[in-house]
């Protein structure tokens, strides 16, 4: 399954489909890097595009989606959230949560696709790789935050 | 006006101390400019326990020369030569006269010239607690004397050696060695009995001639002899010791003479329990006044540096120093916790590949700099290990 065609199979979100970074905000598209820019199969903006039907949810940022092997595409899911506080680890795997939890319900395509969860941090971080919160984000599957986020280095390359 | 110009000359001497190494051994370059305490970090054999034995030469080079002497050693006014009874056997080579360069304070100094100069023994301004400080020790329990060395072992081992036997040599017969109610801060002495001696005392034994240091429960009744003691306990006896020349149980701060405290991997052989009571002991010296010097393969120190950093950083109180280490906040605990926050901490990182230092003090975990979002290689495997984990919780959700 392709990204675009997961994304476009998804009600929810079928016209936030964007080519490339476009569906990322620029000020958060700059705490992106990727050279293999042929790898990127498109990007939406979560955020927004459910901002109306779910307003009072703790709403998930972006997904993008990057060539992974020939058969199947690598979800990558970023927020780009402060982690200048250890009170931010319980606010991001809140949003996490939901996203699980809205994917499943609304998003049965995506939800099947291979994952990676980023945090991308807006500022300073407040806890070090050897923290307990360290671990804690681990375990739920969230990557440690980074404030450049190298989606070449998350995404293997795809196998022949 | 005078008092400006003074404050400018105070800073400028502060502000000063940085020295330079440059081709000695595996250091191309390393150039370091000390705070109130420098920690330094890096793999093995990148040069840091070099770096710190050339910084005590440069501020102690009286001193050095008069116990060599003393000791009947003679380096015939060469730099090999002198390098082979310094550092140790093997190492006359690192210094290469048309290479090699140190520039101390802003002023070169020439290696070929200070061992050809006579110097006066003066009084010593640094501390050094060498890496193989458990080698002063004999089997037996009592400290080796200078002598008791080989020629080719390091100057600062056996200096360190000579210097704790005198100290012991001082004591009377049958002295309690630890605790010592007058030594250390009560709390940091809650601390060590608790981390390091499980509730026993640390006594000097004297039967006829022979002298020896022996563990013994509170009841006097069951005496653990040297080679009996953990491995923990032999490795912090003699820093204990070394830790007792730096903190005089008077109302006096510090030994006046002595500035710098160098310490070579604090964590040795430590649990991290007694490496975080060690961490206080830090506190303690730089409350004192002393300039700290540290070579650490542990991240536990660079905690201690990254959260000094942030607490500074977002105005917090001395509370906060002291509830990392849960200690009872207390008039002389919190003024440890106060001064900590006021103080100037550097990290530097030994890369071995290049030969150069690099300045990682912020230990920003976000950094692009990987040496130091990875805290110079301390904590590089955690962050592998944690993105691994998330990884795979991750690709589990999809099959």
């Amino acid at each position: 399954m392709t990204f675009e065609k997961a994304v476009r199979s998804t009600a929810a979100i079928l016209d936030h489909f964007q080519k490339g970074l476009q569906g990322i905000r620029e000020a958060d598209r700059n705490r992106l890097q990727c050279a293999d820019t042929r790898r990127l199969r498109g990007s939406v903006d979560l955020d927004e595009a459910l901002r109306i039907v779910h307003p009072n949810a703790s709403r998930w940022d972006y997904a993008i989606g990057i060539r992974d092997t020939l058969s199947a595409d690598l979800v990558v899911w970023i927020e780009a959230h402060p982690a200048s506080s250890s009170r931010h680890v319980g606010d991001v795997l809140k949003k996490l949560l939901w996203l699980r939890e809205w994917r499943a319900r609304e998003a049965p395509a995506l939800d099947k696709m291979p994952a990676r969860y980023c945090w991308v941090a807006t500022g300073k971080i407040s806890f070090p790789g050897t923290s307990p919160e360290a671990r804690r984000i681990a375990q739920q599957g969230l990557r440690f935050p980074t404030r450049k986020l190298d989606l070449d280095e998350l995404a293997r390359p795809p196998r022949r | 006006m005078c008092r400006q110009l003074a404050a400018l000359g105070a800073w400028l001497t502060m502000t000063n101390e940085t020295l330079i190494l440059k081709r000695i051994g595996p250091i191309i370059e390393a150039n370091i400019h000390f705070g109130d305490l420098t920690v330094m970090v890096g793999p093995q054999a990148s040069g840091k326990s070099i770096f710190l034995q050339f910084l005590k030469l440069l501020v102690d080079t009286g001193p050095i020369f008069h116990t060599l002497k003393l000791h009947g050693l003679d380096w015939r006014k060469n730099a090999a030569d002198f390098l082979e009874l310094y550092l140790g056997e093997g190492t006359g080579r690192i210094w290469n006269s048309q290479g090699s360069e140190m520039i101390w304070r802003g002023e070169r100094v020439s290696l070929d010239e200070l061992v050809r100069a006579k110097r006066k023994a003066g009084v010593e301004r640094s501390f050094f607690i060498p890496a193989q400080r458990v080698l002063t020790l004999s089997r037996d329990g009592w400290l080796r004397p200078f002598t008791d060395y080989k020629p080719g072992d390091p100057f600062a081992v056996r200096d360190f050696s000579e210097k704790l036997r005198l100290l012991m040599e001082g004591l009377g017969r049958s002295e309690a060695v630890y605790p010592q109610p007058k030594r250390l801060k009560s709390e940091i002495r809650k601390l060590l009995s608790r981390n390091i001696f499980s509730g026993f005392q640390l006594e000097l034994e004297k039967t006829g001639p022979q002298k020896r240091l022996v563990l013994s429960d509170a009841e006097h009744t069951r005496k653990l002899p040297y080679m009996v003691w953990s491995a923990g306990q032999r490795e912090f006896v003699p820093l204990l010791l070394g830790l007792y020349r730096l903190l005089p149980p008077t109302k006096v701060k510090r030994r006046g003479e002595i500035q710098w405290v160098i310490i070579e991997e604090l964590e040795m052989g430590l649990h991290p329990e007694a490496i975080e009571t060690l961490l206080v002991i830090v506190l303690e010296l730089l409350w004192r006044g002393y300039k700290v010097c540290l070579s650490t393969h542990s991240p536990y120190v660079l905690d201690l540096v990254w959260a000094l950093r942030n607490l500074r950083e977002n105005k917090a109180d001395a509370r906060a120093v002291i509830r990392i280490f849960k200690i009872k906040p207390g008039p002389t605990t919190l003024d440890l916790g106060r001064t900590a926050l006021q103080k100037d901490a550097r990290v530097y990182y030994f890369d071995r590949e290049s030969g150069k230092t690099r300045d990682i003090s912020n230990l920003d975990p976000a950094s692009a700099e990987k040496v130091e979002a990875g805290w110079g290689g301390l904590t590089e495997l955690s962050g592998r290990v944690a993105n691994a984990v998330a990884d795979a919780v991750a690709a589990g959700e999809s099959r």
